[in-house]
């Protein structure tokens, strides 16, 4: 699973500590995320997606099985 | 109990007094000993130090527990009882070799070893990768 939370948050001109409070999370966790390193749980990612005011599927590129 | 660091000040202590004690009924204390000793006071001690920091983060509205740090402590358990298997194996070796150990050497050598494992196994998923 792949993710433009990055790409987001710079838009947003969020700091990754900012992000990391808005949704609950250490900074470390948005770090990986951003790395595509860790796949979130669907309530972190629908808490992502709600701060930049996207849908999930916008956020995350799920891949075909 | 005011704080977790104070907690961990606390056991660790208890801890010191424990061995001691044990030793000083046991014929006083050997090099062998020193060194136990020793490693415990340090594990003590950086347990003490990371409890205080993360205190510390807490009090300034820092998060330091979520979901991820909460599996990789899950992984980083799993991954360490898999890996015991061989630091119980090397003792073995160690008696195959010819190298005679002591029951509590080997008991306290082998927890010693398991938790450095899972320490090591922790900063390693935390500080440089975390696939799942």
């Amino acid at each position: 699973m792949k993710n433009k939370i990055k790409l987001l948050r710079v838009e947003n001109n969020y700091t990754q500590e900012e992000l990391s409070k808005l949704v609950g999370v250490r900074r470390e966790t948005i770090v990986f995320l951003e790395k595509n390193q860790y796949n979130p749980s669907l309530l972190l990612a629908y808490n992502i997606s709600k701060v930049f005011n996207k849908s999930i599927e916008e956020v995350f590129q799920f891949e075909d099985v | 109990m005011k704080s977790k660091s104070s907690f961990a000040v606390l056991t660790l202590l208890s801890l010191l007094f424990g061995v001691f004690v044990f030793f000083s009924f046991n014929g006083g204390v050997r090099t062998v000993e020193i060194v136990i000793i020793s490693m415990i006071v340090l594990l003590g001690i950086g347990v003490t130090i990371n409890t205080y920091a993360k205190e510390k983060k807490q009090k300034k509205g820092i998060i330091v527990e979520d979901e991820l740090s909460e599996k990789i402590k899950t992984k980083s358990g799993s991954l360490s009882f898999h890996y015991s298997y061989f630091v119980w194996l090397i003792f073995i070796y160690l008696e195959v070799f010819g190298i005679e150990l002591e029951t509590w050497e080997i008991i306290g050598g082998g927890f010693f070893l398991n938790s450095m494992t899972f320490l090591i196994i922790k900063w390693y998923l935390n500080n440089k990768s975390y696939e799942e």
